[in-house]
């Protein structure tokens, strides 16, 4: 419950801050500060049973099936973090409570530094590596929100961006690490992984996962070559750049690297990797580092050069270099941070951080010189101070470190270059700052800053002194074990004092000293020379552009692809289908052509095939003459309607035969308000795509189809015909499976019928067409539009159609016919009526509501299988008998006969419904025209 | 069966159809009558109601065998996919105060819940017939733009190819296997004959254009521009999760199998990619949801790759987080004089000085879909992945997540805009004119959809557990 507080108090308690800046600053503070400190002491009562050798623990379930689940768990390692941060935390409160603007909105300011702490202390704490994750991304966002604190500056609106972009890219890539480990061990419990290190590292997926896990710690410690957000991230109020960006955040990529130690390294992959990226960094950060003319700039990239340093020492993968990487952790925090705040004060005082301008400031402000000095040799590695005991012991390391003898003096060379360079920028910051003559052009007349805003700076100094000077005393105890946790091992002896007598390493850093102060001295030479040999490499900038590269191609990519053209899109579609289909039985491999040969092609079939083949070209050729076009699709139809009647399907040939009567006439009404051909719109270059795509759809279909024929096909139909007088009464199959077998399809269908239909009828709501007064040719219409021996015969037609449609009602359900049928062929009549005698003589005479009509008919349909509940039976149960008619001959009375009213009901009125709408059309657009 | 067994299995049907004849019955009897928005919300909260009741109460039976069944899975989709329809009715109280909006509404819900329990072909075919046809009316309805109808037209045209291609398909698996039973598609996926190949590739082609994955995917971002805020909302949110319910149930639990990984992979990772790399520039809200839902199609079918017991909840999960953000979004967003303006992504800049409330909600939504925790959108998107990763295709699950990060840019832009860009001065004033403060309706579903979302954050366990599975 202990480390669940400590994890949830500065987490939960953000929102106090921001509350508590109601009643002032000095309030938001004092809670800011409460939070911190609350954890500080959670913390701290907790050390001496890390102390003991215990590590407590505790885990409530999440999402137990994922293996989610809030586990925490305080070793050493965790303990020296969770130390760090909430008492860093703590110093720094004080200090932005000075350093922040009277206008500033200092509880926001509070409330995200206490979601940072909230969230970083989840980091170290979690013993789960989902938990990690969460609280990492966590981070991620609250750096995010203070880097753009000063959200009317460009720059950190940008920095901002830049940082999380780069780090949430990591979370990614360490979520698809952690993945994988999970994958491996079985268990996102981070102590299981721990000590499963040897399954890990044999397993084949080891090197992905090193490389995702490595991807997320190096980008969130600013490894080179993802380095360039932290510089970006400078443009945050320094409070924050000393807390996150070189204090705590930076450091939970090294943490997680000494967090998995006992997992992933101990191989030539780390080392390489790790130890590569490690030194690259060091040297990288420490050489441009010396090139900055911002002092937050010097400081960004002297952390990143540390930050390479620590990665460099883990990378090693020996124990000591693990507790040479824990301390430098410590150290690097202690004087970054003082160093940082010491800035924020110059920036503060003087109102610039420009290093050209800024000189001897020593005699405006001797106190924060003296305390940033200190800090400074601190950095230097200077002996005395804690940065001079971690480097020593890297120094160590370094010499015993085995590589290849070809190299072996280049490690130690390159760790004493990077020292030279850390002297050197370490010796710049100090002489150009606070000596080198007199300050140009200031903004302000600087002063000592107030006295409170300086005791964070005095208590991190004192730190670095104190464990300089005393590091057994002091610092030995926590090292010990927090670095024992991160090997997962007992450590072997190693002793940290001060004073190693003269060997190799004391004289690295004598060497390094001089070389910096040299190097230092020659700078003027120095910076020529950079100038001149170094073109501006900013990985920054390629950054930019790579991200404004992505954009433009995919604008450009879009507007060439989704021109809006539905044209382009169904090829899109078609063609994708096509290759889909091609590729999965590309892959497949198995024969198309089945067993069965295909029957020979008789003349009558053959020709008749032949003459839909010669109906549906010319329909592709002419297309841009509508009506020609219009005719020759419903010679296909009615091929299609006399294939399936040669072919023993009556009832198909009817149904197609009614609906492309009834499709073609309304197709036809529609024609009245277009031009009669289509202008040619497509190039040259489309017609062959089209083409293309055509033939491959064509196709595709063709052999898919020939296919299916080849093959011996077990299918439901000898059931249906089985079944089809016992079960349903009736010996039309057809219209027995739609009524009866498969009501309950039919009772969908022509539902959806009836909504199709209510839609269309929607969107032509809105619609007013103009029919045009002249054709293609420019001649006039007919002034007779209605010719009268159309409107006599379509009139002697319609009662001759109804008896038919009735007749094919009634006996549906033994012969050819049916609801469907007739419905199409009374609508047919109607739509007769439309065309000869116009729309206003026929709405004055049809009165009959189509939306009422299709109502009734689902409803009526609906209700018959209803009716079968009241007997007890299931939905659409169907019951028959017989009845003699004179005429009609034997009328089977099967309740599915009222189901097929139903369905006649509903195809009468769809069809209504559709020309009187479009019949509405017409009249306002004639009205609109007379009006015009 | 006992008619009251069958009208409690089919209760939340039963209740939209008695919403939906309630509609039409206002409709002809009282003109001009402003009861149909009360009359639809309430229907559909009773269902969505009763199919977390019976989806709690573990019930599962056969109304109409061989057609349509029901299981407490069944109800959970039904549950989900209805609460999500009822904060979009509380959006378009504003834009339709009548008229045929609802009908049209209810009738594609009604269309869901049949796709939900399908079990052939036809059923399903029905199912996502009722309910595409009522949305191609949906996006024309409000006609905000001169582009609406067009946009409508596409979506139809496309679409209705899409069916086509699905009823080949489906013929193709009759051929080969004598039935129209949905296990014909399952059985068919472990087959190498080619006819079943081929009738699963077309199959699955159709529900790729539905869910607007790459290449089907060109109809999407034309009709969510073109359409009004409520019509997105349902779009994104309750379409999707229909379609996607659709292809579980054709699933079912068969693993897939090579070839089809390949492509039940490859379509998905060019959506996650094209998505997220088109979004970047886009200069419209819905245009921008368009491209993120198309990335979000991607990340869905990604689940089908993993094993078949997960999938349910992975892909539900995903559904549930998703869709509530996507309504959250488009819910939280001032309303503004004309509909071009009210969409602009420019006039979000500095909304947080203006209207904090709502920026806070679209960045939450932003930020969840974005996948990014502790928001609900990362335990949906660890979900998929983790399956993906069980099942053996870490290299997909790694591609996967590397598509995913190009989405970042484009979430964070527009989080950006929110908090920490002021609008320039002159600007300022035309992008207040006319903004008023959500109606109190819209106030009232972004709190139902972050309710829920504040849920499925903090016990995610407890609401898979809800999933069944």
């Amino acid at each position: 419950m202990r480390l669940l507080l400590i994890v949830l108090i500065p987490l939960l308690g953000a929102w106090l801050p921001a509350l508590a800046g109601r009643w002032g600053r000095d309030a938001s503070a004092w809670t800011a500060a409460g939070l911190a400190a609350t954890a500080l002491g959670l913390t701290a009562s907790a050390g001496p049973g890390v102390f003991d050798g215990q590590a407590p623990a505790a885990a409530w379930p999440w999402l137990p099936a994922l293996g989610l689940e809030v586990a925490l768990r305080m070793d050493g390692l965790a303990l020296l973090f969770a130390l760090l941060i909430p008492g860093i935390g703590l110093l720094v409160v004080l200090y932005a409570r000075y350093y922040l603007a009277e206008d500033e909105p200092m509880g926001r300011f509070y409330a995200q530094l206490s979601l940072f702490m909230g969230a970083m202390l989840g980091v170290v704490l979690a013993d789960n590596l989902l938990l990690l994750l969460v609280f990492w991304e966590l981070t991620s966002l609250s750096s995010f929100l203070l880097i753009g604190f000063w959200h009317h500056r460009d720059d950190a609106r940008q920095g901002a961006r830049m940082a999380l972009i780069v780090t949430g890219g990591g979370g990614l890539a360490l979520l698809a690490g952690f993945l994988l480990l999970g994958e491996m061990t079985g268990s996102y419990s981070l102590s299981e992984v721990l000590a499963s290190g040897d399954a890990v590292r044999t397993h084949p997926l080891y090197p992905a996962a090193l490389v995702l896990i490595l991807l997320g710690a190096f980008t969130k410690s600013a490894q080179f070559p993802f380095h360039f957000w932290l510089p970006q991230a400078m443009a945050a109020p320094t409070p924050v750049s000393a807390y996150l960006h070189s204090a705590t955040m930076v450091k939970a990529g090294v943490f997680l690297l000494a967090r998995l130690f006992p997992v992933l390294s101990g191989t030539d992959l780390w080392l390489f990797l790790v130890a590569g990226t490690g030194l690259a960094t060091l040297l990288f950060g420490a050489y441009t580092s010396l090139f900055q003319h911002d002092v937050k700039g010097l400081l960004a990239y002297s952390t990143i050069s540390h930050l390479g340093l620590i990665t460099l020492l883990f990378g090693m993968g020996t124990p000591l270099g693990a507790v040479a990487g824990v301390f430098h952790v410590l150290n690097h925090a202690t004087f970054k941070a003082s160093l940082f705040m010491a800035a924020g004060i110059i920036d503060h005082e003087t109102g610039t951080r420009d290093m050209r301008r800024l000189n001897g400031l020593w005699r405006y402000m001797p106190h924060t010189a003296s305390l940033a000095t200190v800090a400074a040799a601190a950095m230097a590695g200077v002996p005395l101070l804690n940065g001079f005991l971690s480097k020593e012991m890297f120094f160590t390391e370094i010499l015993v470190l085995e590589a290849h003898p070809a190299v072996d003096w280049l490690l130690p060379g390159a760790a004493l270059l990077a020292g030279v360079f850390a002297v050197a920028y370490s010796a710049r910051f100090v002489h150009d700052v606070f000596f080198n003559g007199e300050p140009v052009d200031l903004p302000r007349v600087p002063h000592e800053p107030p006295a409170y805003m300086k005791v964070p700076v005095e208590v991190l100094v004192a730190t670095c002194l104190l464990v300089g000077v005393f590091p057994a005393g002091t610092v030995a105890p926590l090292l010990a074990v927090a670095a024992t946790a991160s090997v997962g091992a007992p450590l072997p002896e190693y002793s940290l004092q001060v004073w190693h007598g003269l060997s190799v390493p004391f004289a690295m850093s004598v060497a390094a000293l001089v070389g910096g102060i040299a190097v230092y001295a020659a700078r003027r030479h120095l910076f020529r020379l950079h100038d001149t040999l170094f073109p501006r490499v900013d990985a920054r900038a390629w950054f930019e552009r790579s991200v404004r590269l992505a954009a433009w191609q995919a604008r450009r990519l879009t507007a060439a692809l989704e021109n809006g053209s539905l044209q382009g899109y169904l090829a899109w579609l078609l063609a994708g289908a096509v290759v889909a289909v091609a590729t999965a039985l590309g892959a497949d491999g198995g024969p198309l052509a089945g067993p069965l040969r295909v029957a020979p092609v008789d003349p009558v079939t053959g020709i008749g095939a032949l003459a839909i083949i010669v109906a549906a070209v010319v329909t592709v050729v002419r297309h841009r003459e509508r009506l020609v076009a219009l005719v020759h699709l419903s010679v296909v139809g009615l091929l299609v309607a006399l294939g399936f009647a040669r072919f023993s399907g009556p009832d198909l040939a009817l149904t197609q035969l009614s609906v492309e009567v009834v499709t073609t006439v309304l197709l036809l009404l529609a024609l009245y308000f277009l031009p009669s051909s289509t202008p040619r719109e497509s190039s040259r270059l489309r017609r062959v795509r089209d083409l293309l795509v055509a033939a491959g759809v064509g196709g595709g279909v063709g052999s898919l189809t020939w296919a299916v024929l080849t093959r011996p096909s077990e299918t439901l139909s000898g059931f249906y015909v089985d079944q089809s007088v016992p079960g349903g009464g009736g010996t039309n199959v057809v219209n027995v499976i739609l009524v009866d077998f498969r009501g309950f399809d039919t009772l969908g269908e022509i539902t959806v019928l009836g909504v199709a239909a209510l839609g269309v009828y929607a969107l032509l709501e809105r619609l007013v067409l103009r029919p045009p007064a002249r054709d293609a040719a420019g001649r006039a219409w007919d002034r007779d539009p209605y010719p009268l021996v159309a409107a006599i015969l379509s009139r002697v037609l319609l009662p001759m159609a109804l008896m038919v449609s009735l007749f094919l009602l009634l006996r549906g359900h033994n012969e050819p016919g049916g609801g469907f049928i007739a419905g199409l062929v009374t609508a047919a009549a109607i739509v007769l009526q439309f065309l000869a005698s116009g729309v206003a003589w026929t709405r004055e005479r049809l009165r009959g509501d189509g939306a009422a009509l299709i109502g009734w008919g689902v409803s009526v349909a609906a209700l018959t299988g209803l009716a079968s509940w009241a007997f007890g039976r299931p939905f659409l149960t169907s019951a028959h008998g017989y009845l003699h008619l004179p005429l009609v001959g034997e009328v089977p009375l099967a309740s599915a006969m009222v189901f097929d009213l139903g369905v006649y009901l509903t195809v009468v009125g769809a069809t209504v419904l559709i020309l009187a709408r479009l019949g509405r059309v017409a009249v306002l657009g004639r009205a609109a025209e007379g009006e015009g | 069966m006992s008619a009251e067994t069958v009208l409690t299995a089919l209760l939340p049907e039963v209740l939209l159809l008695a919403g939906l004849l309630l509609l039409i019955g206002l409709e002809i009897a009282v003109p001009r009558h402003r009861g149909a928005f009360a009359v639809s919300l309430l229907a559909v909260a009773a269902a969505a109601a009763a199919a977390a009741w019976l989806s709690a109460g573990g019930s599962s039976a056969a109304p109409f065998p061989g057609h349509y069944s029901v299981g407490p899975d069944t109800f959970a989709a039904k549950a989900v996919v209805l609460a999500l329809a009822v904060p979009v009715l509380l959006l378009a109280r504003g834009e339709f105060p009548g008229g045929p909006f609802y009908p049209l509404l209810v009738s594609s819900l009604l269309g869901v819940c049949l796709v939900v329990s399908a079990d052939s072909f036809l059923t399903l075919f029905l199912g996502v017939e009722l309910m595409s046809i009522p949305v191609y009316v949906l996006v024309v309805l409000a006609f905000q733009r001169e582009e609406s109808a067009e946009a409508a037209l596409k979506y139809l045209v496309l679409s209705g190819t899409a069916s086509a291609t699905f009823l080949l398909g489906v013929s193709l698996l009759y051929g080969g296997s004598g039935s129209l039973a949905l296990s014909a598609f399952s059985t068919a996926l472990g087959s190498r004959d080619v006819l079943a190949t081929a009738g699963v590739v077309l199959v699955l082609s159709a529900f790729f254009l539905k869910a607007a994955v790459v290449p089907f995917h060109t109809w999407a971002p034309d009709a969510y521009e073109a359409a009004s805020v409520p019509v997105t909302a349902y779009m994104a949110a309750v379409v999707k999760a229909g379609v996607l319910f659709a292809v579980l149930r054709l699933f079912a639990l068969a693993p897939a199998e090579r070839p089809l990984v390949d492509l039940l992979a490859l379509l998905p990772l060019a959506s996650m990619v094209w998505g997220n790399l088109a979004a970047m520039r886009q200069d419209g809200l819905r245009r921008l949801i368009a491209y993120s839902s198309i990335a979000h199609a991607g990340y869905l079918f990604y689940a089908f790759l993993g094993d078949g017991p997960g999938r349910f909840q992975a892909v539900t999960f995903y559904l549930l987080a998703y869709g509530l953000m996507n309504v959250l979004v488009l819910a939280a967003l001032p309303p503004a004089g004309d509909d071009v303006a009210r969409d602009r992504l420019e006039r979000l800049k500095g909304l947080f000085q203006r209207q904090p409330y709502a920026a806070w909600m679209i960045a939450v939504a932003m930020l969840s879909l974005a996948g990014i925790p502790p928001f609900p959108g990362f335990v949906a998107k660890f979900l998929v992945f983790k399956n993906v990763v069980a099942a053996g295709y870490p290299v997909y699950a790694v591609l996967g997540l590397v598509g995913s990060y190009l989405g970042l840019y484009f979430y964070l832009r527009v989080i950006q805009y929110l908090f920490m860009a002021p609008p320039p001065p002159a600007e300022e004033a035309s992008a207040a004119e006319g903004e008023g403060a959500p109606s109190r309706l819209a106030l009232a579903a972004t709190v139902l959809c972050l309710l829920p979302a504040i849920l499925i954050a903090l016990f995610p366990g407890w609401v898979i557990d809800r999933l069944g599975g």
